[in-house]
């Protein structure tokens, strides 16, 4: 059986597919032929099984999801595939400790210039935070008007996210993010990368 | 009968499309402005031009169809450059007979510019019924002819009856709850064939009283399942000015619980009942505009099952449905597949159909619905730069 060299991307919502797709994006081997935002993880965890099926065939596909407050990837792992089952070499299933926001955070002179605040207010081990996202909104409540009011949700609001956090996320990751510098942050960024060039190097 | 093949030639969105299989139940999916309900109008054409001869608005042939829809020149593709006409074609399978029909038009070139017939044939079982083929002789020799087809004359018809029987009864469905509820308010204007359901109440009012029970009764039996505290769907005529009304029973506290008009009835159970009531008339094609909207998640995912088993369940279970949709939950039943689907995809010259590539293919090999898998690839691109550009 032959590997394609077509990948398929799923997230749990736009900026986990922007993030996967520089990951990507950094083997010219690979290709993107699908980009699937489940709208949270339950879709994801719930098609998993059909995910692996996919990459048996040959078609590999990249996954990512957030770790949020499990207490390691195994027990994800095991939650989402079946206790102590592994999956397929070609179902690359990432998990970004804790958040995506702290593969955001891991490289933080961007958000620092659209936030206006200085890098040093930052923290250093993004992957240590409980709560990046929390994190990432708290610096953004410090932010100038337009941007706090872009990504925080309204005042008394349910939601977690402001109503514009995506739109103003996505494109930085897709710009001024450098992967590289981020994945000296976060450990979880660099396993994801070295996964995807093994990848890359099976395809070719 | 039902309806095995449609090509079509410079028929609005699309230039070219040729013999387009089509299923017992097929769902059009396609993103915005594709052609979807473009699609469902060539055979709406095919039943208006089928239509008995009668008062406007209900008046059927070539002419009033075209002038319908505002004159050939909308009517065309937009694509089409030198070839001007525009053809529709359609194998029907009847039994163990095929039927095929086509029809020709385009404008005269001169005059007035009348529509004219450029060709009309019927063939069944592969032989080509020699009593209608055209330009004929006689057309030849009174070019007046040319602007009105067999189809809708019965004088000329009679070789092939059935299938203009079959097209004139053509159904389509676009139920517009406003439109019912606010029928007193808004008049008695109403569209040719009634497409949005203004007088689905007359309908039921013109139904003998036995066969409107039982439907009811059916459509009871569906509803109870989803809107549970809807009891008791009945018919009836205002005693004052005698005019039609469904009404129903909601339970509640009270132990009688409240009666209530169809102008109080939710959006979503009208639609419902709308599309119950429809598939259980008649045995015709119905051609379904997005059932799915003012519908609950749950009810959209089985909406599939439900069109099944209603027709299961009355005189004609084999009828079809042709029906566009945007919903993934709709297509998520695992018992559809890829050939129910007619995806169309907007191209530089026209409107085309995009089976299932090979990549889609292994997604339903690997469990993924037919929504899954089909669906994503029409959804708009680039919705961010709406975000930034401040709209």
């Amino acid at each position: 059986m032959k590997l394609s060299n077509q990948v398929f991307l799923a997230a749990e919502d736009r900026l986990g597919l922007a993030l996967g797709s520089r990951l990507v994006g950094e083997q010219p081997a690979l290709q993107i032929w699908r980009k699937d935002d489940s709208g949270g993880c339950v879709k994801l965890k719930v098609d998993v099984g059909k995910y692996n099926q996919m990459a048996g065939i040959g078609y590999p596909v990249l996954l990512l999801t957030d770790l949020d407050r499990r207490p390691c990837c195994t027990d994800l792992l095991n939650s989402w595939l079946g206790e102590g089952r592994k999956p397929n070499l070609n179902f690359l299933l990432r998990i970004c400790v804790r958040e995506a926001e702290a593969w955001l955070l891991a490289h933080p002179a961007p958000l620092a210039r659209l936030f206006k605040l200085s890098v040093s207010r930052f923290p250093t081990q993004p992957e240590t935070l409980a709560d990046p996202k929390a994190e990432l909104l708290k610096l953004a409540a410090k932010a100038p008007a337009k941007i706090r009011k872009a990504l925080l949700p309204a005042a008394g609001s349910s939601a977690t996210i402001g109503r514009e956090y995506n739109d103003v996320l996505c494109p930085l990751v897709r710009g001024e993010w450098d992967i590289e510098e981020a994945s000296r942050r976060a450990p979880s960024l660099q396993r994801a990368r070295s996964r995807i060039r093994e990848l890359a190097l099976r395809v070719s | 009968m039902k309806i095995v093949k449609l090509s079509l030639k410079n028929w609005r969105n699309f230039k070219q499309l040729e013999e387009v299989p089509l299923q017992e139940r097929s769902y059009v999916i396609g993103a915005n402005a594709v052609g979807k309900s473009n699609f469902l109008d060539a055979l709406r054409f095919l039943r208006d031009v089928a239509a008995p001869a009668g008062t406007k608005p209900e008046a059927g042939g070539l002419q009033e169809a075209i002038k319908r829809r505002e004159g050939l020149a909308k009517l065309r593709c937009l694509n089409a450059q030198k070839e001007t006409e525009v053809k529709i074609e359609v194998t029907v399978q009847d039994g163990g007979d095929v039927w095929c029909y086509t029809l020709g038009f385009k404008g005269e070139g001169k005059g007035n510019n009348r529509n004219v017939i450029t060709r009309e044939s019927v063939s069944k079982n592969g032989n080509r019924l020699l009593e209608c083929q055209r330009p004929d002789a006689a057309d030849g020799t009174d070019p007046d002819r040319l602007t009105t087809t067999y189809l809708e004359n019965p004088n000329a018809n009679k070789a092939f009856r059935p299938l203009a029987h079959y097209f004139a009864a053509i159904t389509y469905l676009h139920l517009v709850p406003q439109l019912l509820k606010h029928a007193d308010e808004l008049g008695g204007n109403r569209l040719q064939r009634d497409p949005f359901g203004q007088g689905f109440l007359l309908r039921i009012a013109e139904t003998s009283s036995r066969t409107r029970d039982a439907r009811l009764r059916r459509i009871q039996r569906a509803l109870d399942q989803v809107v549970p505290q809807f009891k008791q769907l009945s018919f009836e005529q205002d005693p004052t000015n005698g005019s039609p009304h469904l009404k129903a029973n909601f339970s509640h506290w009270r132990e009688s619980g409240a009666w209530q008009r169809e102008s109080q009835f939710s959006d979503g159970t009208l639609r419902l009942i709308g599309l119950l009531w429809s598939l259980m008339e008649g045995d015709s094609l119905l051609l379904l505009e997005e059932p799915e909207l003012s519908l609950n998640l749950e009810i959209v995912r089985r909406l599939p099952q439900l069109i099944h088993l209603v027709l299961k369940g009355g005189k004609y279970p084999d009828r079809q449905v042709i029906l566009t949709t945007h919903s993934e939950p709709l297509l998520s039943d695992l018992s559809l597949g890829t050939e129910s689907i007619i995806r169309l995809v907007s191209t530089g010259n026209g409107t085309v159909i995009a089976p299932a590539n090979e990549k889609e293919k292994i997604m339903l090999k690997s469990g993924f619905s037919v929504g899954q898998a089909l669906l994503p690839a029409v959804g708009p691109a680039g919705l961010e730069q709406l975000a930034l550009a401040g709209v």
